[in-house]
């Protein structure tokens, strides 16, 4: 991949707090126009390597690069393309969301009323604009933390857990406000997030992170989602069911669990599973994927690598 | 730069202007300048013991008595809103969070504290100007604003006009002094993350400080030595025939400059190298 192909890239980024490293050794590529998913538990390091990657805080050692331009050495031009959220948005509470957002559009430049007006749109807040924010609920401040971000046309977006404090609805529509910015815009978003789903949902590509350290890093639909798919089944005759589903190739392992039938499957085959059941003579009354979770994930990726180690 | 400077400066200036707690500073500082111009009038031996006069009133010292007045709001009443208000100029945006949106755009970390520091001169500017005129008004309501005299002889040794250049320059003085109060605050506020936090520690450290320029040692070195030299200067020149500014205005300025400069470059320093979490 060749330097204008890359907005965001990290090298050897570390940080150390006293005797802890918050961060080590990090590694990462963005490419121009994808949805980049950064994705760990609480705790892993994602906000403070954001906060390294906008200049907030100095890395220990490694550098960070928007558009090529070390963000310690040159943040002035380097973070002229960039937008982001760290953390839980913060406004002055005694100003209206407009006002807010006129404030920090003149520091960023080119910003007209007009502008205000789409990106309040974008979030949803247009109706609510005028409003004090000390008024505004969490998933509110959540929408205008996005706004503020956006407000100068960014080639790169930065959001740290965009969807904290939102609701359901609220929650869908920043994912698919983010998939538009992307698709509409052109617009590369790097996406910091601890919800496996939501990362699936979006992101184009992924980086996972644990303690502080690099666990891999790829397209999703590679990374995610080569990984095991769990089903549960439930049948008439159990013993049966076992004999066939285990003369399957893509079937991992089959287990009893709760009455049922657990299958770890090489990509999702639940329609196959059900044929090849109901072919053999077994009913077939439940068959549902199970979501797996953040630690799931971990701990296959963890016990990946201690293999591949050993 | 200079153009974000301007930018920034603005900002903070609206910023100022739509906080309730500016306004309410300024409120205790003003209600100070008036109701020492009218204590000083019904009370005046009381006032006097209170701005270190011995409790001696001094007749035919009318157009002092309502400068001073001013000038006692400006040293006591203005160094504590000053302490209060630039003790959370920094920590306040630090501790909210809102600090991190306008750092994560194209601007210096220097801009932004040159930024509040241009600010806080307007904020003390306006509160010298008030105090000024409203201490004026005090006095026209309270004193006779005539020339002063010998009692006995009936000499004109000061002059109306005379005395009001002088009081232009006791004022100007005193935005030096309470400027150099609002700079400690904003150094104390960029080390300090917690709001709260900072204005206590502004206002604690201040006064150990203040009783150090009771030692000679220490005294002519240390700015809160100069905070109420205009005042008393002022006061001297209404009873004194041959007291002028000078040589006392030279180490004022040295003072004040050198801790003006010193507090800044610090605060520029420190707020450069923090992490901001």
């Amino acid at each position: 991949m060749t330097a204008p192909d890359i907005i965001l890239r990290t090298e050897y980024l570390s940080k150390r707090y006293k005797d802890r490293w918050a961060v080590r050794d990090l590694n990462l590529v963005i490419p121009r126009g994808e949805v980049f998913g950064f994705l760990g538990p609480n705790g892993a390091g994602k906000t403070t390597t954001i906060r390294m990657m906008v200049g907030l805080i100095s890395p220990s050692s490694g550098s960070a690069s928007i558009n090529g331009l070390d963000i310690h050495r040159d943040p002035l031009n380097a973070l002229k393309c960039v937008g982001a959220i760290v953390e839980t948005p913060a406004f002055y509470g005694y100003l209206t969301g407009r006002e807010n957002l006129r404030l920090l559009g003149k520091l960023s430049g080119g910003v007209n009323e007009s502008r205000i007006d789409e990106v309040l749109k974008m979030v949803g807040l247009l109706d609510r604009g005028g409003d004090r924010v000390k008024g505004y609920s969490q998933g509110m401040r959540q929408r205008l933390g996005i706004a503020q971000a956006l407000l100068s046309n960014p080639e790169l977006v930065i959001l740290d857990e965009p969807t904290n404090g939102l609701d359901p609805s609220g929650m869908i529509d920043i994912r698919r406000l983010i998939k538009r910015l992307s698709a509409e815009q052109g617009i590369t978003v790097f996406l910091s997030s601890h919800l496996l789903y939501e990362i699936e949902a979006v992101c184009t590509t992924v980086a996972v992170i644990n303690e502080g350290v690099l666990m891999a890093q790829g397209p999703v639909n590679e990374l995610l989602k080569k990984e095991l798919v769990t089903l549960e089944v439930r049948v008439s005759d159990k013993g049966k069911a076992k004999e066939v589903l285990r003369g399957l190739d893509f079937i991992n392992s089959v287990d009893e669990e709760n009455g049922g039938l657990v299958l770890k499957t090489r990509g999702t085959h639940a329609a196959l599973v059900n044929k090849m059941l109901v072919e053999a003579g077994v009913e077939v009354s439940a068959l549902m994927p199970r979501e797996a979770s953040l630690e799931d994930f971990f701990l296959k990726l963890t016990g990946a690598s201690t293999g591949d180690r050993a | 730069m200079l153009e974000r400077i301007l930018t920034l400066t603005k900002m903070e200036l609206y910023k100022l202007s739509r906080q309730k707690y500016s306004y309410l500073l300024m409120l205790f500082v003003l209600l100070n300048a008036v109701l020492v111009g009218a204590g000083s009038r019904i009370f005046p031996a009381l006032i006097s013991a209170m701005r270190g006069g011995g409790g001696v009133v001094f007749d035919g010292y009318t157009f002092a008595s309502i400068i001073a007045s001013g000038t006692f709001s400006s040293a006591g009443a203005g160094t504590i809103a000053m302490l209060a208000f630039s003790g959370q100029m920094v920590a306040a945006e630090t501790d909210s969070g809102t600090l991190k949106n306008i750092l994560v755009r194209p601007v210096r970390r220097q801009e932004f504290i040159i930024a509040k520091a241009a600010a806080l001169l307007v904020y003390c500017l306006l509160v010298v100007l008030l105090i000024g005129i409203l201490s004026a008004i005090a006095g026209a309501t309270f004193y006779n604003m005539g020339d002063i005299s010998i009692p006995e002889t009936g000499e004109v040794f000061r002059t109306r006009g005379e005395m009001l250049g002088n009081l232009g320059i006791s004022y100007a003085l005193d935005l030096f002094s309470i400027y150099t109060v609002g700079c400690m605050g904003l150094f104390l506020s960029v080390l300090i993350n917690n709001a709260g936090w900072a204005v206590i520690t502004s206002l604690v450290v201040y006064f150990p400080i203040m009783f150090l320029k009771n030692f000679d040692f220490f005294g002519a070195w240390i700015f809160p030595s100069y905070m109420d030299m205009g005042q008393n200067i002022l006061r001297e020149m209404a009873v004194v025939k041959s007291k002028s500014w000078t040589p006392d205005i030279y180490s004022f300025f040295a003072v004040t400059v050198l801790t003006i400069v010193f507090f800044l470059v610090l605060s520029l320093i420190i707020f450069r190298r923090k992490e901001i979490q």
